[in-house]
């Protein structure tokens, strides 16, 4: 045996000479066991013999700063009290039957070995420690553990306490990392999950949203023959069919019924893939959301600007219209610009909108939709308001919001002069109520909408 | 510098049972008052790591102890319900490849749309795509929409897209599923290379062979909590050893 330089083992260690002579003169069965520091629930960290463990743990429930002497980097060994008891009671054998207080198995890794003291110490991070302990440096190796000895003078039974000593290594980790926490520097702990920051972070990536929407309308022209020019094509076709049936239908002039109506469906359309498509953000892509870790307003943005470029492909259809038909042009058709900006908004509001709902109920997208067809028969897109006012049914035109959006755009383009007062005051109040119910929704849901899909 | 702090991460799922993922049929329970039934699984409870610029780190553990969702929410694609996580430098998920594609599009455009989303410039983007093509070695099927590819074709063309990225933190759920022989072995000299230019990888993982050639450190997870967290061999034998017993 080594020697050793301590009053304090030489001590102990003639606790074990006696023992040994006592089986030797008596032939008495003798077993010595060595333990590191014990340590476990019910210890009294009030106690001079209490090992550093509680003492920290206290210190940190305390929201004190525990003191590490010397420069943290030392370290010692410890043995959990159910692996003593668990030596015990296998030094013992069956005698003895041991109240451990665990329900465990004698197997050694009992599950509430390091559990039941982290529990109460876990707490300690949140009672925010007032500063870092006295030693700066790493905390000792955690993995590096030594093993403690079982000794027989008399029965020689092989011991496996390898089980224990991993029990202690994961402890010993634990304790690592509840320290680690409890004084890291506060940096390494994250921001609060926000749905401001998400946001912030898609605006910063415009790059790629607005790279990706365009590309999403090249697809779509890609796809077709004629490529952009199916957009004109279709809205040729459905301007002359409803332009030629209701322009006789309601008696209008063509003249002034063709642009009128082609800047109706100009709008109209971009309201209504707003609603449709855009129900899709989300959930149409679920396959990217769950694989690339970017935040999820980059998807509303992308449908935002692709659902935009359509629409203002559909525009510059209507400028031809307007030369063809010499509409008026000047100064008041500038007016145009705050009213496609907020047309724009209350798009980019209902995209959000309906991307969070349909990502919750699938069938929101089919609801909505079912709407805006209502909402096409009762707003005046196809037919001039004048004809509901004329018939006293003011209210269906002024209270009806989709009006007030439609007017903005259509009262510039068409006659070169700003949108009545009251329509301008309704289009705002509807991008205001959309952009708070949006506001709200994302705040309500938005961090959440990954678990939705 | 690159890092990943988790600090008492709780990540839960709560699943609707009932027929409440409609707005009729949330309705029509209401009406019937028949409650919406939710189940929550705790599928991250209060893990706490920090993993450094460096570190090679595995992750083991059973079927459903967390293994995906740990790394997703390193990925920052689930927000923790409790507790906080931390990641710095640009993180590159490679998950499953079977999702994310443009149906429609062809081959060139799921790839500035993949790399694009995984964070290339336009401008890198034109540098490699040729290069990305080249390694996909799908040829002229790269002009046709990616809906007519088989699923190797579509691994492919996922896999060489997104090893294409010069990630700082390189995130790895056992990819490397489907694709013929040739694919695969070119495919791991291309693996082993991004893992060389990453400053982060975390690796999940059954192939118990595999993990400690690539791994100094490794986690093992059960029950959505971390077990062990120390040198890969040990780590291995613990979870061998409980695996046995």
């Amino acid at each position: 045996m080594a020697p050793v330089p301590s009053p304090y083992a030489i001590a102990k260690l003639a606790g074990e000479g006696y023992v040994r002579a006592f089986a030797t003169l008596f032939g008495m069965k003798t077993l010595t066991l060595q333990y590191f520091n014990v340590f476990g629930p019910r210890q009294d960290p009030e106690s001079p013999y209490s090992g550093v463990i509680s003492r920290f743990a206290t210190a940190l429930l305390q929201g004190r700063s525990p003191t590490i002497h010397g420069d943290g980097r030392q370290s010692r060994d410890f043995t959990y009290v159910a692996n003593v008891v668990d030596a015990n009671r296998r030094g013992y054998g069956p005698l003895v039957d041991f109240e451990t207080g665990c329900d465990t198995p004698s197997t050694g890794t009992s599950p509430c070995s390091d559990r039941y003291l982290l529990q109460e110490v876990r707490v300690a991070p949140a009672a925010s420690p007032s500063g870092r302990p006295g030693a700066s440096g790493a905390l000792p190796d955690p993995y590096r553990f030594r093993r403690g000895t079982i000794r027989h003078s008399d029965i020689v039974t092989p011991w496996d306490l390898g089980i224990t000593a991993i029990s202690v290594a994961a402890f010993w980790h634990r304790m690592e990392t509840t320290l680690a926490e409890a004084v890291s520097p506060p940096e390494l702990a994250g921001p609060p999950a926000s749905v401001l920051g998400d946001l912030w972070r898609s605006v910063g990536l415009w790059r790629v949203w607005t790279r990706l929407g365009i590309q999403d309308v090249r697809m779509r022209f890609r796809r077709s023959v004629l490529g952009a020019g199916w957009i004109f094509l279709n809205l040729a076709v459905l301007i002359a069919a409803i332009g030629y049936v209701y322009g006789h239908l309601l008696g209008q002039d063509l003249h002034e019924f063709i642009p009128f109506l082609t800047v109706g469906i100009v709008v109209w359309n971009y309201l209504t893939t707003s609603i449709v498509e855009g129900s899709n953000a989300f959930v149409g892509s679920e396959g990217y959301i769950k694989q690339i870790s970017l935040p999820i307003y980059v998807y509303v943005f992308r449908f935002f600007v692709s659902i935009a470029v359509t629409f203002f492909i559909n525009l510059a259809a209507f400028a031809f219209v307007a030369v063809g038909y010499r509409v008026p042009f000047g100064l008041g058709t500038l007016w145009a610009v705050p009213g496609i900006a907020v047309l724009m908004a209350a798009s980019l509001a209902l995209i959000i909108i309906l991307a969070h709902v349909n990502a919750r109920y699938r069938d929101a997208a089919n609801l909505a939709s079912i709407v805006m067809q209502v909402g096409f028969y009762v707003t005046p897109v196809i037919f001039p308001a004048d004809l509901l006012r004329n018939r006293g049914l003011h209210y269906v035109v002024d209270l009806n919001p989709l009006y007030h959006l439609l007017e903005i755009v259509r009262q510039p383009l068409l006659h070169a002069s700003p949108a009545p007062f009251s329509s301008i005051v309704g289009a705002l109040l509807v991008v205001v109520c959309l952009s708070a119910l949006a506001a709200a929704l994302m705040a309500r849901f938005g961090r959440r909408i990954v678990f939705a899909l | 510098m690159a890092l990943i702090a988790l600090r008492q991460a709780d990540v839960e799922f709560h699943v609707h049972l009932g027929r409440q993922y409609t707005l009729k049929g949330a309705l029509a329970s209401r009406l019937r008052r028949r409650r919406d039934e939710v189940r929550v699984i705790r599928a991250l409870q209060s893990v706490s790591l920090t993993i450094r610029a460096g570190e090679r780190v595995g992750l083991i553990g059973p079927n459903g102890a967390g293994k995906s969702t740990l790394l997703k929410t390193m990925a920052g694609i689930y927000p923790p319900q409790r507790g906080s996580v931390r990641v710095e430098g640009h993180v590159c998920p490679l998950f499953e490849f079977v999702t994310g594609f443009e149906m429609d599009a062809n081959g060139w455009e799921n790839i500035r749309t993949r790399a694009l989303l995984l964070g290339m410039s336009w401008k890198e983007i034109d540098a490699k795509i040729l290069e990305i093509a080249d390694f996909s070695q799908l040829g002229e099927f790269l002009d046709i929409p990616v809906r007519c590819y088989s699923s190797g074709m579509l691994l492919r063309l996922a896999f060489a897209t997104s090893t294409a990225v010069d990630p700082q933190i390189l995130l790895l759920d056992e990819v490397m599923a489907a694709g013929d022989a040739a694919f695969i072995e070119t495919a791991k000299a291309r693996m082993n290379d991004l893992m060389e230019r990453a400053s982060i990888v975390v690796f999940a993982s059954h192939s118990l062979e595999v993990l400690p050639s690539f791994c100094d450190r490794t986690i093992l997870l059960q029950a959505g909590r971390v077990v062990a967290d120390g040198p890969t061999r040990d780590i291995i034998d613990q979870y061998m050893a409980g695996v046995a017993s």
